[in-house]
């Protein structure tokens, strides 16, 4: 019976290919959670604008109807 | 690095944006029977989204060709602050949700008119006409008109075209942006011509010239001007807006024939196209106010 070869793809000595390349700009963790921060805020407040929206939608339709 | 959320808004295009809601509105309020306030502020945010739907979906298949225009480069996707797909998923989510708030808050047929607003600027103007043809512009004008069209129809219910051949108040407003679109674009082309000719789109200059562009210009003018008259000559609006439209329109042609009989020079700053240009969303801004405002007074 033979045994597969797991990996031959890279060698052991090659370098990750998570790695981080000399020429790729450093991540800006702070600048990334900001980001993150202002677009659930945006939505947030969005998605509540929207509720009290459809409800007085609602209520003004509510109205009309009687 | 997920995108600003700055960069979505820019995405919806605000200053076009801004420009449909008020012409929205004024159809809104023009319309005889009078709109629930809060259906009416619910109508006038779809209308807002559907056309930040129109211009996401503009950037998201234009942004190899934005990316080759000075004017437009700086955009989200262009300048690679946010990915197609995202831009996608932005634009088709936004519009979908704008047609079920529309149908909800007023009538369906408002909704429709929306979907084919939406529709038209995206597979007519965007898709087909823009890179095929110099007269994209003209019949993608339609896109643009749309807003006072659809603002009637959330308040009335109604589209109905009017009598014989002279058309109700909310289609000479379409008539009048249909018409007003290609001197206003073609104004803006002239002095960004360049821009055009390198990201390969046809406008009317790189296509035919100059001089062509010019001659359009004031041709398409004389249709605008009697455009912007025909409501008060039909009896549609009062003397307040005959009063507007005919001086604004006398300014327009004035501008329009000084730019049409002129030629530019080598290194020209073409000061009298840019200023057409400006004079024309002012134009429009004036004509739609006075329409309100006659409105009122005669409703008082």
């Amino acid at each position: 019976m033979t045994q597969e070869p797991i990996a031959t793809a890279l060698p052991l000595d090659a370098p990750s290919l998570d790695a981080p390349s000399s020429d790729m700009p450093p991540f800006d963790m702070p600048e990334y959670r900001r980001r993150q921060v202002a677009r659930t805020r945006v939505m947030g407040l969005g998605l509540l604008a929207l509720a009290v929206l459809i409800f007085f939608v609602t209520i003004a339709k509510m109205g009309l109807a009687h | 690095m997920p995108a600003d959320w700055r960069d979505f808004l820019a995405l919806t295009k605000p200053r076009v944006m801004s420009l449909a809601i008020f012409t929205a509105l004024c159809g809104m309020l023009v319309a005889p029977h009078a709109i629930h306030p809060t259906l009416g502020l619910a109508a006038i945010i779809a209308i807002a989204l559907g056309a930040g739907a129109s211009g996401a979906l503009n950037q998201w298949y234009e942004a190899d060709v934005d990316g080759k225009m000075r004017r437009t480069a700086s955009r989200p996707l262009p300048a690679g602050r946010m990915e197609r797909a995202s831009a996608l998923h932005f634009g088709v989510g936004l519009g979908i949700f704008a047609v079920l708030l529309l149908g909800v808050a007023t009538n369906w047929l408002a909704a429709g008119a929306l979907t084919v607003s939406i529709l038209y600027y995206l597979f007519v103007y965007t898709m087909w006409l823009k890179p095929r043809t110099p007269h994209n512009i003209v019949i993608g004008g339609a896109a643009g008109a749309f807003p006072p069209l659809i603002g009637w129809a959330a308040a009335m219910g109604d589209l109905s075209w009017g009598s014989g051949i002279a058309p109700s108040l909310p289609w000479l407003m379409f008539l009048l942006i249909f018409l007003w679109t290609p001197p206003h674009f073609w104004a803006l082309s002239l002095f960004v011509r360049t821009d055009y000719a390198n990201a390969g789109i046809p406008m009317l200059p790189v296509v035919a010239g100059e001089a062509v562009t010019r001659r359009q210009i004031l041709l398409y003018t004389l249709p605008m001007a009697a455009a912007a008259i025909a409501p008060w000559w039909l009896g549609l609006a009062g003397v307040l807006y005959g009063v507007t439209a005919i001086v604004m329109t006398a300014l327009f042609l004035g501008l329009a024939a000084h730019v049409a009989l002129r030629r530019a020079q080598e290194g020209d700053a073409m000061r009298p196209e840019k200023r057409l240009f400006a004079f024309s969303i002012a134009y429009l801004f004036a004509l739609f106010s006075a329409i309100i405002l006659d409105h009122w007074i005669i409703a008082a």
